[in-house]
């Protein structure tokens, strides 16, 4: 057998996996025995492995590009009528290719580290790079042994099979990356966790040097959760956008406890308190990284895209369960270095907020992965098969939602170590009058959903509050610097980024909230079958069916129906709902009409039809769901401005540990 | 800090007993059932062949006056437990519904205890009293805004 290029992919690969378990080893027993050749043969070995992978990862990229239908995974995921865009993302789209993916970030992820800190942390490094070089060595055993990425058939087929036209979107083309950078982020502050709790200088340092580590890994997990959702809402045609499914799950968990984490730890810059809470939650957060890329990738519970299925479970499984052993098994044995340096100087204060907030994102990752494990449970007790589904995620999640929404509203607004009488009075009296006031309206005028209503008057309450605490912010800047209102307001937000970056994120969240709840308690629903001229009402919308026509697009054949839309009466345009045949799927795709206004979506969804031209359509109209994605865009604003580099925060940080403690 | 645990035990309690009354319509019953055709959607979400003719089975057997229970009852029948799109409220599945409350009152209880215990030792050593707010005669917000104002500028 000749020596192909994708030879050179596999050699690279399995060259990085030598070189990054004994990275991995010349750290531990370079710092242990205080050889710092090893620990420079270790830094050097980081940065061979990244260039291996880059080199594999490029050999991918030549035979996805150069369409190498011998190689397996290109015929398996992509086809010639395939565009550019589509046929890189193929990278990530089956199993191989996303964990070549996974590992290459992850390998990058470890040279920047090592860079960043080249001088600094002298004792935590190597342990951290030993930790980074571990899972990268797992990810390298994986591509190496059980699903190498450059397998060739014996005769390449005149055409691949193509990518699943479902996963031929945008949405899908970016969700699948920004996920793993999250993922993959989330290595980092656990490395240096693990690092601070082997060597026993566990003050805050680890957390200092990860804060915008761990900011980067929440920003890109939340953006793939975004991308995840906006794919299923333009793509699969249901009109929703989040099924609960178990991947979808995959990704919200870790998202969960990495948003608890990022409160948690200000507690213990601030107050040095919950040390153990903070390792326990990192260690939860990178395991469920972990447990999100193995749902996604080994089929164990079937989901809407599982596109790849295999039998990498035991590996994950056991890679997991070192993971956890070792980490809590280490967590226990540094238990005295972890005593709080602080204690609670009320029951009523931010830091008892605080707690209330972990409790409550903790029970919705409890009762996710409750939900996505029970099938598994069940079949294990009764020997009964059984699904958990977006019923069952809804009802649970649901109310715990709404003590989030109600606890963002209280939290930020109750004072560090303590809060006085006036303090809760001055804060919560506009606000809770507003709320209250607000509902009773709401209530009169017709809402009569308790479920909604509820809902609704939190995002008020949360809202007000943060104006309040914002307008509060601005008058006294202005008073004091004798700024304008609009400098004093940005210069207000510039000055203190993390915090006002945090408020502005709340307020994003608020938006998702109110798209959420307009699209699950406000929405209209209308099934109808009829003939070009009839026409459908929904809501206020009338939409005239014009008739179908049939074209080619590419290698796919389009049946689009032309829908004339009637708001109020007033002809607003057309959408044009359809569905793509293309030959080698059997089930046509479905190519939702959406019309988007601030204020709803027109959802229209081409079911079928007959041959004297009759269509059945099914029309949704989905209240405020467009705030969903303005929230996302708010949500990166917010973060951004946090992760900005702050140097007065620097300094008051800077000062709070020269003066040894609170 | 009871009387906002209490709150919020309220807002769970108002959460979970709103849910819809069930009223007997192909809507109602599809979204219990999981499409089979693989697609892991509900059948009211999934608009292939084969949830099409679930929902022409329920609503001849609607049509036929069956109840809504009788018709999911013959889809477990067919299909075995794993059509229902959610876990009974029965027997062991019961845990799925209860768990992740328990769980979060086991947790509420955590934090409570943990909470009194820093309280309570706070309270044994040397009270040191704190005047974070409430500065006579000052604005309180005011006050410390300006102390904040001042670290920013040195």
């Amino acid at each position: 057998m000749s020596f192909g290029y994708t030879d050179i992919g596999y050699a690279a690969l399995l060259i990085a996996f030598i070189a990054a378990g004994f990275s991995a080893i010349s750290f531990i027993v370079g710092k242990v025995q205080g050889y710092s050749e090893l620990l420079e043969a270790g830094r050097r070995a980081v940065y061979a492995v990244c260039g291996l992978f880059t080199l594999a990862s490029l050999v991918m990229i030549y035979a996805l590009v150069s369409r190498d239908f011998g190689v397996s995974y290109v015929a398996q995921y992509t086809d010639r009528a395939l565009s550019l865009p589509y046929t890189l993302s193929a990278f990530w789209a089956g199993q191989e290719g996303s964990l070549l993916f996974w590992g290459w970030l992850l390998s990058i992820f470890a040279v920047i580290v090592l860079v960043q800190n080249r001088t600094k942390h002298r004792e935590l490094m190597p342990f951290v790079m030993a930790i980074l070089m571990a899972t990268t060595t797992f990810f390298l055993m994986l591509l190496t042994m059980v699903t190498p990425p450059f397998l060739r058939l014996p005769s390449a087929p005149a055409d691949g099979q193509g990518l699943n036209p479902l996963l031929q979107n945008m949405g899908m083309f970016f969700h699948p990356p920004t996920t793993y950078l999250g993922y993959v982020g989330f290595a980092i502050p656990f490395a240096f966790a693990m690092a601070a709790l082997i060597t026993g200088k566990v003050d805050d340092e680890w957390i200092r040097s990860t804060r915008r580590w761990t900011l980067f890994a929440w920003f890109f997990l939340s953006l793939g959760n975004f991308f995840g959702a906006q794919w299923a809402y333009v793509e699969l045609g249901w009109g929703g956008f989040w099924a609960w499914d178990p991947v979808e799950n995959a990704s919200f968990m870790p998202w969960l406890t990495g948003t608890a984490y990022l409160h948690s730890v200000m507690i213990q810059q601030r107050r040095g308190m919950l040390k153990v809470w903070n390792m326990v939650l990192i260690i939860v957060t990178y395991a469920l990284t972990i447990f999100g890329t193995f749902l996604t990738r080994s089929g164990i519970l079937s989901s809407v895209h599982s596109f790849g299925q295999s039998n990498l479970g035991p590996f994950f499984l056991a890679f997991i369960a070192m993971a956890l052993v070792l980490s809590v098994g280490l967590l226990i044995d540094r238990l005295p270095y972890l005593r709080s340096e602080n204690e609670l100087d009320s029951m009523m204060s931010r830091e008892s907020s605080f707690l209330l907030n972990n409790l409550i994102l903790l029970g919705a990752a409890v009762a996710t992965f409750w939900g996505v494990i029970f099938p598994l449970v069940s079949e294990a007790v009764r020997g009964v098969k059984i699904t958990v589904s977006m019923p069952f995620f809804n009802q649970v999640n649901g109310p715990i939602f709404l003590g989030l929404l109600l606890i963002m509203g209280i939290c930020p607004l109750i004072g560090w170590r303590k809060a006085s009488k006036e303090n809760l009075i001055r804060n919560f009296l506009y606000p809770t009058v507003l709320t209250i006031g607000f509902a009773v309206i709401a209530y009169v005028l017709g809402l009569r959903d308790i479920y909604a209503l509820i809902a609704v008057s939190l995002c008020v309450f949360v809202v007000s509050v943060i104006i309040l605490e914002i307008w509060r912010g601005t008058r006294a800047r202005r008073r004091t610097a004798g700024e304008n209102y609009l400098v004093a307001l940005c210069s207000l937000v510039w000055h203190n980024k993390p915090r006002y970056g945090g408020y502005i994120v709340h307020l994003s969240i608020v938006m998702i909230a109110m798209g959420i709840i307009g699209a699950f308690a406000f929405k209209t629903e209308v099934d109808a079958t009829v003939t070009p001229g009839e026409m459908i009402n929904v809501d206020r919308f009338s939409l005239k069916y014009g008739g179908l026509s049939e074209y080619p697009r590419g290698d796919k054949d389009v049946v689009a129906a032309s829908v004339e839309v009637y708001n109020g009466g007033k002809r607003v345009g057309y959408v044009y709902p359809a569905k793509l045949f293309t030959a080698k799927q059997e089930q046509p795709t479905t190519e939702v009409a959406i019309r988007t206004t601030a204020m709803e979506d027109l959802y229209v969804i081409l079911g079928g039809w007959d041959k004297d031209q009759s269509a059945s359509f099914k029309v949704l109209v989905n209240p405020l769901v467009v705030w969903i994605w303005i929230g996302g865009a708010v949500m990166l604003l917010g973060t951004a401005i946090a992760f900005w580099p702050d140097e007065r925060e620097k300094r008051r940080l800077d000062a709070r540990y020269r003066a040894g403690g609170a | 800090m009871r009387r906002l645990i209490a709150f919020i035990a309220l807002v769970l309690a108002i959460g979970v007993t709103a849910l819809p009354v069930a009223a007997e319509s192909v809507e109602d019953i599809s979204k219990e059932l999981m499409c089979q055709c693989g697609c892991t959607m509900i059948v009211y979400n999934c608009d292939c062949s084969t949830a099409g003719q679930m929902n022409d089975v329920i609503r001849t057997k609607l049509g036929e006056g069956q109840s809504k229970q009788q018709i999911i009852d013959y889809f477990v029948g067919q299909y075995g437990e794993t059509v229902l799109s959610a876990p009974t409220k029965e027997g062991f599945n019961l845990t799925a519904w209860i768990f992740p409350f328990v769980a979060l009152v086991i947790g509420a209880g955590i934090v409570y205890f943990v909470l009194t215990r820093w309280f309570i030792v706070r309270g044994q050593a040397e009270h040191v009293p704190v005047n974070v707010e409430s500065i006579a005669g000052l604005d309180a917000y005011d006050e410390r805004l300006r102390e904040e104002l001042k670290d920013f500028e040195r």
